[in-house]
């Protein structure tokens, strides 16, 4: 596009002079027609301004260039959903002649399953592939769904086109199975968003199998145990898990819901109240709870604050 | 997530289509699935360790190509999205055993993190890695020469404990 408009500018420029000396009597000049930039053959390194030419051929739409040492494309597709595109594997630090580009969503997903959508997207296709990343402000964390593409060796448009347009599809459908409406610039058919509620419940806490070095602090000290917790395990909310950890690794139901819920259990707690949080590897909580003292009917009521890291492999 | 459990068994079922059509690989060579193409691209591809490069069957009778490295890693491309007319993208993967005593889970989501074509995830006591090349527009022996680099190169470094 840049190209076109030099031109357009040169030509321009280049008949100022002659067109005013000879304004009375030349005839009217003849719109200036410039061809559009030639589609490449084959694309081995990315160059936004060809990447350009190569969106538009198939109706998407590069809107602006971020520049700085890490240069973006934000585009559209044809349906209007917004992507970015940055180059991967550069040989320099420019960010351009990168010998593969990377295609992500570009609105924000959160969810508080992030962990566990991205580790089935990875699991269950081979299309698309995610990622996910905490949030800095106790938000859900991202998920980032995206395609790389290696354009080394030779790409033709054709090709870079039939990979955005699939990756389009993908995330038409993914966007509103985590619970987002598709974007207000989305033109095509449009399905109602999953409530995220419903679709975290399934995968439960998001946490990681394996063992977790556990350690619960109260009145009478600190208390530190590794626990082994299954895939099983890990399905129940996340509530739950910390309630169990408490409770020695089993033995607790949960109810209600919100920030606190309460818990009940058989062994060293009777019963109390728990709030959890956590994301993938690690989880914190704290609460109170009536504890069984000496197996013999004795009782007393404590505060508690947990946290459990896991540290590898059961 | 229905939607790409859905997608892989409306791939499997496609793919199951194609048993019948074993004339489709006949076609244009480098805008569907050839095996031929394959391994041709492979034994081409640079610094990516494979030794050997065999087409076989599943039991089912689809083709499939066995690429093996130096290293002992095996990586399988099969079709994908098959129809009649053959199948617009190949699926690769393979699978790796990390060191004894590595958190595979922790290892794949570091690996995730980074913008890599193939995605990795748990599979068991292994890491697999898996991605998708399409050919659609076309694909030249180069270009595929270096997806396979890639996979390679990756698994190599997953079943080292490296991310």
């Amino acid at each position: 596009m840049r190209r076109a408009a030099l031109i357009i500018i040169a030509i321009a420029l280049g008949c100022t002079g002659s067109a005013q000396a000879k304004r009375k009597t030349a005839p009217a000049p003849a719109p200036v027609v410039v061809a559009p930039p030639p589609l490449p053959t084959s694309v081995d390194r990315l160059d936004f301004e060809q990447m350009k030419v190569i969106l538009k051929s198939f109706g998407w739409k590069a809107e602006f260039t971020g520049g700085g040492k890490d240069p973006y494309l934000g585009v559209w597709s044809k349906l209007g959903m917004p992507y970015t595109i940055t180059g991967v594997q550069c040989p320099d630090d420019t960010g351009r002649n990168c010998e593969a580009i990377r295609l992500w969503y570009r609105n924000p997903v959160q969810h508080p399953d992030a962990a566990g959508i991205s580790r089935r997207i990875n699991q269950s296709q081979f299309f698309l592939r995610s990622r996910f990343q905490p949030s800095h402000d106790g938000s859900p964390p991202y998920l980032f769904p995206e395609r790389t593409i290696i354009l080394k060796g030779g790409v033709t448009p054709a090709q870079i086109a039939a990979n955005l347009i699939e990756f389009d599809r993908w995330i038409i459908d993914l966007v509103p199975n985590v619970g987002y409406a598709l974007p207000a610039s989305y033109t095509g058919p449009r399905k109602a968003p999953v409530a995220q509620s419903a679709s975290a419940a399934p995968s439960g806490s998001g946490l990681v199998p394996g063992r977790y070095r556990t350690t619960i602090n109260n009145s009478n000290g600190t208390f530190s145990e590794d626990i082994c917790m299954t895939a099983s395990d890990m399905r129940e909310p996340i509530q739950k898990i910390a309630a169990d950890l408490t409770n020695g690794g089993s033995g607790c139901s949960i109810s209600g819901g919100g920030g606190s819920v309460r818990m009940q259990c058989t062994g060293r707690i009777v019963d109390g109240n728990i709030s959890a949080s956590g994301m993938s590897t690690s989880l914190r909580w704290s609460g109170n709870a009536l504890i069984n003292t000496d197996g013999l009917g004795g009782r007393d009521r404590i505060q508690f604050q947990g946290s459990a890291s896991r540290i590898g492999d059961c | 997530m229905q939607h790409p459990m859905g997608r892989v068994l409306l791939g499997a079922a496609s793919a199951a289509a194609l048993l019948g059509a074993g004339s489709a690989h006949a076609q244009t060579a480098s805008e569907l699935f050839n095996p031929a193409q394959v391994l041709r691209a492979a034994l081409a591809a640079p610094d990516s360790g494979i030794t050997a490069a065999t087409e076989t069957r599943t039991k089912d009778g689809k083709p499939v190509v066995r690429l093996a490295g130096a290293n002992g890693l095996t990586v399988w491309v099969q079709g994908g999205h098959c129809t009649a007319a053959g199948c617009p993208s190949a699926w690769f993967w393979v699978k790796v055993t990390p060191p004894a005593g590595t958190d595979r889970q922790a290892l794949v989501d570091r690996y995730n993190e980074s913008p890599r074509w193939a995605s990795a995830h748990v599979a068991g006591d292994a890491v697999e890695l898996r991605g998708e090349v399409m050919f659609a527009g076309g694909i030249s022996d180069a270009n595929l020469a270096q997806y396979v680099r890639s996979i390679t190169h990756h698994a190599a470094r997953l079943s080292a404990g490296q991310a």
